[in-house]
């Protein structure tokens, strides 16, 4: 359970963060995406072909030609698509950018605030 | 007068000014959360542990004989003469009162930060803990 004091800290943090361009054309761009259904079933048809790929490569046997080809068009298609790859930059941009911004927190803090609150699988 | 940029790289290389901000108000918040009675009590309680000889030679022992059975482990190739060697080993370190404060104290700071981190994550939209580390949240 936080204190008033510190949940107003990190509240701040998030603020200032939703200012920043890195995070705010995140946002934009995410929310472009889940408003374009035909982009989203762009992106669900990468990845399902993306997965079979793997799932052939693991096994040992090569993918068909057919799904070669098909994948192949969808990374086209995905290379074309406006929303997706304003998207694709702005998730890059951004997980360039928090690292810093913690990085600046365990400076000041003198221990290293993202190991602290990283995913128990990491 | 000198400019804060000049001393810090990260503030250096920020292009924008709102970015500049986020990473003052990271600093800021780092600093917050230094003056917390949990970071206090982590502080105390890993000096406490550094300073206690019984501790440390409990920690050595039990990292040594993990170096030494570093494979098997890796490889679930364990015997069980080897893991009931490490279980001895690891309890011993966890009954050893310096210890369980350091470990207590440290659980404590971690769900603090574990809790901040939910909250910038609400607020911005996007996994914070995730994210913060570079190379994703297992990278270097």
């Amino acid at each position: 359970m936080l204190t008033a004091e510190i949940h107003e800290a990190a509240a701040e943090l998030g603020r200032s963060l939703n200012q920043a361009p890195a995070v705010s054309a995140y946002r934009t761009t995410r929310a472009a995406l889940d408003a374009d259904p035909g982009a989203l079933a762009l992106m669900e048809k990468l990845r399902r072909l993306q997965q079979a790929f793997i799932a052939a490569q693991q096994s040992g046997e090569s993918a068909a030609p057919d799904a070669m080809e098909d994948l192949r068009l969808v990374q086209a298609e995905v290379r074309h698509n406006e929303v997706i790859m304003a998207h694709l930059r702005a998730s890059n941009e951004v997980k360039a950018f928090l690292p810093l911004v913690a990085a600046e927190v365990s400076r000041e803090l003198g221990a290293d605030y993202a190991k602290l609150i990283a995913p128990t699988s990491c | 007068m000198v400019s804060a940029e000049a001393h810090d790289p990260a503030l250096a290389a920020a292009s924008d000014a709102a970015e500049i901000d986020a990473l003052v108000a990271g600093g800021t918040f780092g600093a917050r959360l230094g003056a917390t009675p949990e970071f206090a009590a982590l502080l105390a309680a890993s000096a406490a542990l550094t300073a206690d000889s019984v501790a440390q030679d409990a920690i050595a022992a039990c990292r040594e004989k993990q170096q030494d059975f570093r494979v098997e482990a890796a490889m679930n190739l364990l015997t069980e003469e080897q893991a009931v060697e490490l279980d001895r080993l690891m309890n011993a370190m966890h009954a050893v009162p310096s210890v369980v404060s350091y470990v207590d104290a440290l659980s404590a700071f971690t769900a603090l930060c574990q809790d901040t981190s939910a909250v910038v994550s609400g607020l911005i939209g996007i996994d914070f803990a995730a994210n913060s580390r570079s190379g994703g949240c297992c990278g270097g």
